[in-house]
């Protein structure tokens, strides 16, 4: 059974309005524990709408989500137990940092969990060393940290409840290099540690390609593929015609193909690129 | 946007391209202060009737379903009931209608307590005409010019409206803000709507440090942008919208004028007839 599943779910802004607007229309998909889903689509594909959906903060106009098989709008009390479990990251999540210390902020959402004050010790604790944040940092303000800090003491505020889907909007997104590569290091290394399903929203195809055991493609609201990152950016065609590109490696076979060369479409890792490439010359590929 | 700005109805614009909406916002301010002044001048049924109808007809002219007019009344129906009974209740005049142990109802009263019920019906309804037509940068350039003549007194009247458009175009910015942080915190578990006053007041501070926060951030950025595009404040400076006063204004103007003279006269004659009745009766 997946552990998330999403059913024909619609959003509208503003409904019977001048300002009504479709943003989620009839989408279905579902997770299995452990994977990681990369979510990509242009600005105003309905990406946001539809991760807010996915913890209840949204109410859907139609269609479910299901959590381990059950219907998180169907009980209202239960809806924070829910918000637990299926743990949302906001993008630039730094601006939301508000506490003392960054050890109390990371610790509010165990707080409200109503746990022990040891255990929620123990998991700020393990939260902090899977985000990378040395121990000294944790009694300093928050406000104190540098950017890429705060961005993971934020990550770990939602880390800390233990989830058993982590949801990351945009985790990279103004990141310099580095903070890209830890922030993608940690949502592998949580996801590998809890067994966690992860679904990460992101612009960027290298590192959708880098993580992705499976890719949602939203155009317009509507799911236009959710398959291997290999079966999405063989569609290089079509990824373009909803203002998307597929990762810089896959551009660079497709335009040997484009020679025609016979290179296997759908690669997108460099390690996978360059043994292609070599194949090839073995083989002594020449353009026909 | 967002399912809290879709809550706020009142005082906000509702793009349209009617008659009212392509009026000078300097003329309608200046017609819904009228307009206000008139409803109150409104003793006597004619005259009241009269600013009824005046009201209706405005509403009508802006082409908006009057559905969002009936919007802005809800949150003061309670406001409506406590006048209506008051005046009810402590105005005596006219014939006894009802008169239980310490309490007497007049025809008086009661009259009273409408005309009081439909006079704050109209001035919202008067004043969300207004903010409905007229988009926040056309009603703070209204009251820029209508202020000028203030720049005399040596009140820096520029500084105050650029203050006034900036307050408003960054009330749907800090709503949005709010929502988003309201979220993030409900995200990891914030209960914000349950409890009692102290336990809601306390679950607002994870909202309310990161929305401060956030508003210094915002006022420095836009300081510095305003001046790499050198901003230096209203001397000198030209518009690209040059307001004119057009012929639908005077119309405007002309029409209110007249039923300001019909509400003024109905009043006039009320009071004489009362006075001859009154003196009559005493003859």
């Amino acid at each position: 059974m997946p552990v998330l599943s999403a059913n024909s779910l619609c959003y509208t802004y503003g409904q019977g309005t001048p300002y009504e607007k479709h943003a989620v229309r009839g989408v279905s998909f579902a997770v299995e524990a452990g994977e990681i889903v990369g979510i990509i689509g242009h600005t105003g594909s309905g990406k946001s709408t539809l991760v807010q959906m996915l913890n209840g903060l949204l109410r859907p106009q139609s269609g479910t989500v299901l959590l381990n098989g059950e219907d998180i709008f169907a009980d209202p009390k239960r809806m924070r137990a829910c918000r637990f479990q299926v743990g949302l990251v906001f993008q630039y999540p730094e601006y939301q940092l508000f506490d003392e210390t960054v050890e109390k902020d990371i610790g509010f959402g165990p707080r409200n969990m109503d746990l022990p004050e040891d255990e929620i010790a123990r998991r700020v604790r393990r939260a902090a060393a899977v985000v990378g944040l040395p121990e000294e940092l944790l009694a300093q303000s928050p406000f104190d940290l540098s950017g890429g800090e705060k961005r993971r003491a934020a990550i770990a505020g939602v880390l800390a409840m233990e989830p058993r889907v982590l949801i990351l909007d945009e985790p990279t997104a103004g990141l310099d290099p580095r903070g890209r590569a830890t922030i993608l290091e940690m949502i592998r290394a949580y996801n590998r540690q809890s067994g966690a399903a992860v679904l990460f929203v992101s612009h960027n195809m290298e590192d959708v390609a880098a993580l992705s055991h499976r890719v949602l493609v939203l155009d317009h609201g509507t799911r236009a593929f959710f398959d291997t990152p290999r079966a999405v950016f063989a569609q290089s065609e079509a990824l373009a015609g909803m203002s998307l590109a597929v990762p810089a490696v896959t551009r660079i076979l497709d335009g040997l193909a484009g020679q025609g060369i016979a290179v296997t479409p759908g690669l997108y890792t460099v390690e996978d690129a360059a043994a292609e490439i070599l194949r090839l010359r073995k083989e002594g590929e020449r353009p026909a | 946007m967002s399912a809290l700005l879709n809550d706020i109805t009142f005082g906000q614009y509702y793009p349209g391209n009617s008659v009212v909406h392509r009026m000078d916002p300097r003329a309608k301010v200046v017609l819904t202060v009228a307009a206000i002044v008139l409803i109150f001048l409104a003793r006597v049924a004619v005259a009241v009737a009269c600013t009824v109808v005046f009201t209706a007809a405005a509403v009508a002219l802006t082409r908006m379903p009057v559905k969002l007019y009936l919007k802005t009344l809800k949150p003061i129906i309670p406001i409506i009931i406590l006048t209506s009974v008051i005046n009810a209740l402590y105005v005596s005049s006219g014939t006894v209608v009802v008169h239980v142990w310490q309490i007497t109802i007049t025809t008086g009263g009661l009259l009273t307590a409408l005309y009081m019920a439909v006079r704050i019906c109209l001035l919202i309804i008067t004043s969300s005409l207004l903010t409905y037509t007229t988009s926040p940068t056309q009603l703070t350039d209204a009251i820029e010019r209508l202020l000028s003549p203030l720049a005399l007194l040596r009140l820096d009247v520029h500084t105050l409206a650029m203050m006034m458009t900036i307050a408003l175009r960054f009330i749907p910015t800090l709503i949005e803000e709010t929502e988003k942080i309201m979220a993030a915190q409900k995200a990891r578990g914030a209960d914000l709507d349950s409890g009692g006053l102290m336990r809601r007041v306390k679950a607002l501070v994870p909202v309310l440090i990161p929305l401060l926060i956030s508003s210094f951030r915002r006022a420095a950025e836009l300081a510095d942008a305003m001046e790499c595009r050198c901003y230096h404040g209203g001397k000198d400076r030209t518009r690209m919208r040059q307001l004119h006063l057009s012929a639908r204004d005077w119309l405007a103007f002309a029409v209110t004028a007249a039923v300001f003279g019909a509400v003024v006269a109905a009043n006039q004659m009320a009071s004489g007839l009362l006075y001859a009745l009154f003196t009559g009766g005493a003859l």
